[in-house]
């Protein structure tokens, strides 16, 4: 008995074996294997049951592809549906389930896509039908439901929308954040900026309150001048303007042509005013720069509240036309005041230097060119001013000009002299740049006047000026001075490799003698230059240094420093001051006396 | 007297199959509060209120009894990372005494003592390292201590009505990963660390380490059972060669509790086992190791997340048959384990979590468990002595679900 159960127990299990194999490997179309499942199922109560769930869950659904989990997990749903006992133990094992059939926890399930797919819907069709069924006795059916909701993985069409919609979710969560981020930066930009925006906009209408006569405001001086004529009202007068005398009236309406002609022109009175319009004109372009990107950031804007964004909204809209209008009466005035300030400009020449008196000096060759000529030499004209310059200078008027130094003229002026003795006794320099900015003191960097920025050097607003080491070099001028070159013939003696010596030395050549005229084999053109050249190749009694000091000092014109010799008996003082001669002291006397009285 | 205690018997051992027949509970819910993990719940003494803490910094009261219409315990206080603690909450204790007050603990290195009517943090203690767990003594009626446990070796004892910390516990020489007081001995507490030990201490005394637990391992042949040591000495010596030993085999201690009458100590191991160890009575402190039972088909890997057992009360007729509630356990660690300490059996394990189990708290006076997932799910798991009275209202739809349903097809 004991064996037969063995057999069957064994049997049982091979036949289950057996069965899903053949049910899977023929994609659910082997309804016999199918049948005989069920049949073992149901017979063998629980421990058929988890011998099935075990195959189906631990074995076919750790296939590495699609279609056995999928048909293994078709025959789960039917087993599921039959079984109590079968129902309990996947309901216990269901995060396994899920795991290898839709790939939770990190799990991927295989391929191919298309059954892969069919995988994940088959699992939310099942767990729906389960839940209706079941849900109520068996809550982990519910929870799985719950947890596939909140993975993104209950209602999908495909694993790719899933991904998708995950990742379009995630993207878009993110860019709302990011977009909100910019707006709490927009909106404290405005409130930083807006009340300078507000300010500058005042100050431009209060500009033009200023410069455009106020129609009220001449109404009024009308009417003070009709205040003035009022006693000279006739009767007749009176009817006509209180149209008593007839029901028709004229009514004149001035329109001018050109709205600028309100407004005051621009003079020395108010140039103040227009200057301080145009300032107010840059930096109304410079806030308006900022209104789009404004609005732009307000107008995505998604996790504040719609109200809030609105109002906002229309501030800063509301601001950008009021921008606007004046922008567009700020270009009107000031460009009727540009056309007439040059109108005006070119009549009056209106240049910093107007004020200036520049008097037509002449320039004599002489006094530029003999100041610093040298022989053969050419200079440019006009230097700066030397010693030299003043030095020619001469002193025509003794009242005013005197002499310093010995050798050297100055023009010495005092505080009476004269302009034209300033002027005669200025030195002569022609103009050039470094004149123009001689006595200027701050030059801006950009005076084009239009605002450029530069993705690296920045902002060029008109503000920065010319550094002062750069005005420094600005005021120094550029001389050339040609020097006078002598050409040194070189040796050209015969070297052993065959060339021709290089060396240009002046007199005489230290290996080969004086420097003598030779043809191109290196030999002397002149047969007596070849004594000399062998002459020099020989032991000199004199040594080479001393001949070489000698070409040296001949070439300088320094006299050579000879020897003096020694001539002539010395005297006793020339003998005591001889320090080279061996003195006789008292000791060598005394050994000489005692020598001699030796030999005695 | 003598059938009154046969009745108390009686009802202590069928108390003691209730907990043993512990199953999902589908009538019965907790309102889903949690969008991240929860990792730590309690339920109070009287079992009305449960309190859950997650991963993200959150807290949830839920009220058990008195559930909505549709069966879902409801969240009646909460309190977020506004105010709160700014990283994962590692443990979450009621007040022994009442609902008024409970601590928390946190990876952002702090304890918060919070007031529960205006759910705000009324005090905090900075343990500068991150607390891994921390408890009360149930039983204390001198002094509100918490025990934490940090990631450095101490154990710190802080006071509750000075606001401070007051004692320091050396001893262990790693990360304390376990806590648990005395159920008999307000002074005494046991510590278990991941240098493999378990330390019972009592706070009274100046070398306050009362024994040094290790637990004997297969290579030395020395007597296995006997592993006990008084008055602060560590283990014995003949156990300090095998330590390296130890250390290769990872069997780090992730938690530890007392039974119920503090007969017992059962620590839990990272290699997938726990311990019994048979505490001497008396304060004396002295333990003898019983036994190591397996957790079957659970692999802790080198998770040293701290796994906190716990017991349910029982009645003195049942000391030594209690059962042990082990949460992460099973495949994934998704299901709680119910094991007998004596034999070390299974008596259950329950599945109802799709992701990682981490938490579980008893509901003594209904013999219900309440467990907690990285699913952010708390799950209610109730007897099957309850759910046998739901079942008997439910429709003949429900009823014929719990039998097999098979056509006649399938019977050919």
């Amino acid at each position: 008995m004991h064996r037969h159960k063995t057999h069957s127990r064994r049997t049982t299990a091979e036949q289950l074996d057996e069965q899903v194999q053949s049910y899977v490997d023929s994609i659910g179309q082997d309804a016999a294997a199918l049948r005989g499942v069920k049949r073992i199922v149901q017979n063998g109560g629980g421990e058929a049951a988890q011998q099935v769930h075990t195959l189906l869950v631990d074995v076919h659904m750790t296939q590495p592809n699609a279609v056995a989990r999928l048909f293994s997990l078709d025959l789960v749903g039917i087993l599921f549906s039959r079984s109590s006992c079968f129902r309990q133990i996947t309901v216990a094992n269901l995060p396994m389930l899920l795991e290898r059939t839709v790939g939770i926890a990190g799990f991927v399930v295989p391929g191919p896509p298309v059954y892969k797919q069919k995988c994940r819907e088959k699992v939310v069709e099942l767990l729906g039908i389960w839940h209706a069924r079941f849900g109520g006795i068996h809550r982990e059916i519910g929870i799985a439901r719950f947890h596939l909701k909140k993975l993104g993985l209950w209602n999908i069409t495909n694993p790719q929308q899933a991904a998708e919609t995950r990742d379009t979710q995630m993207r878009s969560e993110r860019i709302k954040r990011e977009r909100h981020e910019m707006y709490v930066k927009a909106v404290g930009e405005m409130t930083e900026k807006i009340p300078a925006i507000v300010e500058n906009m005042d100050k431009m209408n209060s500009l033009f309150h200023l410069l455009v006569m106020d129609f009220e405001q001449e109404f009024l001086l009308d009417a003070s001048k009709s205040d003035a004529q009022e006693a000279a009202i006739t009767h007749k007068g009176m009817a006509k303007t209180y149209g008593l005398g007839s029901t028709s009236y004229t009514l004149e309406i001035t329109i001018p042509d050109n709205p600028a002609s309100l407004a005051d022109p621009e003079t020395e009175e108010n140039k103040i005013l227009y200057d301080s319009l145009r300032e107010s004109q840059k930096l109304l372009d410079r806030y308006l720069a900022l209104i789009p990107n404004w609005s732009r950031i307000l107008s995505v804007e998604e996790l504040e509240t719609r109200e809030t964004v609105s109002q906002q909204l229309k501030k800063v809209l509301d601001l950008r036309n009021q921008m606007e209008v004046l922008k567009a009466k700020a270009a009107i005035l000031i460009s009727n005041a540009d056309s007439k300030g040059k109108a005006s400009l070119a009549d009056n020449s209106d240049d910093e230097f107007d004020d200036e008196v520049f008097e037509e000096v002449t320039m004599s060759a002489s006094d530029a060119i003999s100041a610093n000529s040298t022989q053969g030499g050419k200079k440019k004209i006009g230097i700066i001013p030397g010693s030299s310059l003043f030095s020619n200078i001469s002193a025509s008027s003794s009242r005013t000009l005197t002499a310093k130094e010995k050798g050297k003229e100055r023009a010495i002026l005092t505080a009476e002299s004269s302009i034209a003795e300033i002027i005669q006794a200025a030195p002569v320099v022609s103009y050039d740049d470094d004149l123009y900015y001689w006595d200027k003191k701050s030059i801006p960097l950009n005076s084009t006047g239009i605002n450029f920025h530069h993705r690296f050097l920045g902002e060029g607003t008109g503000e920065n000026m010319i550094p002062e080491h750069k005005m420094n070099e600005l005021r120094t001028r550029l001389v050339e001075v040609d020097v006078e070159t002598v050409d040194i013939p070189p040796c050209r003696a015969k070297l052993k490799n065959g060339n021709l010596c290089p060396r240009r030395d002046k007199v005489r050549c230290p290996f080969h003698g004086l420097i003598v005229p030779r043809d191109d084999f290196g030999l002397p053109l002149n047969p007596d230059h070849v004594d000399q050249a062998g002459s020099s190749s020989s032991a000199s009694a004199i040594p080479l240094w001393e001949q070489l000091e000698g070409d040296v000092n001949a070439t300088v014109g320094v006299e050579t420093i000879t020897k003096k010799r020694k001539g002539g008996p010395s005297t006793a003082l020339q003998e005591e001051l001889n320090l080279a001669k061996k003195k006789v002291s008292l000791r060598a006397r005394l050994d000489k006396a005692f020598k001699k009285a030796k030999k005695k | 007297m003598f059938p009154e205690m046969l009745a108390k018997t009686e009802r202590e051992r069928r108390l003691n199959k209730r907990w043993r027949s512990l199953s999902l509970d589908a009538n019965m819910q907790v309102e889903r509060a949690f969008s991240a993990a929860v990792t730590s719940i309690c339920i109070d003494g009287t079992g009305a209120f449960l309190i859950a803490a997650g991963s993200d910094a959150r807290i949830n009261v839920f009220d058990l009894d008195n559930p909505h219409k549709n069966g879902r315990a409801k969240v009646i206080a909460s309190a977020d990372k506004n105010g709160g603690h700014k990283f994962s909450i590692t443990g979450v204790n009621w007040y022994p005494n009442d609902t008024g007050m409970f601590t928390t603990s946190s990876t952002d290195k702090t304890i918060r003592v919070w007031d529960t009517n205006c759910m705000q943090s009324a005090c905090t203690f900075n343990m500068r390292e991150k607390v891994y767990i921390h408890c009360m003594s149930s039983i204390a009626s001198t002094a509100a201590l918490i025990a934490a446990g940090t990631e450095s070796s101490y154990v710190r004892l802080c006071d509750l009505k000075t606001g401070d910390h007051v004692q320091m516990l050396q001893g262990h020489n790693g990360p304390v990963s376990g806590i648990s007081w005395s159920k008999t001995n307000e002074f005494e507490l046991a510590t278990s660390s991941k240098d493999n030990t378990i330390r019972i201490w009592d706070i009274r005394k100046s070398n306050s380490t009362l024994a040094c637990l290790r637990k004997p391992t297969p290579v030395v042949a020395a007597p296995a059972a006997d592993t006990s040591s008084k008055k602060g000495k560590s283990a014995a010596p003949q156990f300090k060669k095998s330590a390296s030993t130890l250390a290769k085999f990872s069997d780090v201690i992730l938690g530890l509790t007392y039974t119920h009458f503090s007969t017992h100590l059962v620590s839990v191991n990272l290699i997938g086992t726990f311990d019994v160890w048979e505490l001497e009575q008396g304060g004396s402190g002295g333990a003898k190791h019983v036994a190591t039972h397996e957790i079957p088909n659970t692999n802790f890997g080198t998770d040293l997340n701290c796994i906190i057992p716990v017991v349910p009360e029982l009645g003195s007729s049942q000391v030594g048959q209690e059962v042990v509630v082990i949460p992460s356990v099973g495949y994934g660690l998704r299901g709680i384990g119910m094991f007998d300490i004596q034999s070390g059996e299974a008596a259950s394990v329950l599945r109802g979590h799709i992701g990682r189990n981490a938490c579980a708290a008893l509901r003594q006076n209904s013999q219900q468990l309440y467990s907690g997932g990285f699913d952010g799910e708390i799950l209610q798991w109730s007897p099957m002595y309850m759910k046998e009275s739901f079942e008997a209202d439910e429709s003949a739809r429900n009823v014929s679900a719990l039998e097999d349903s098979w056509s006649d097809n399938d019977r050919k």
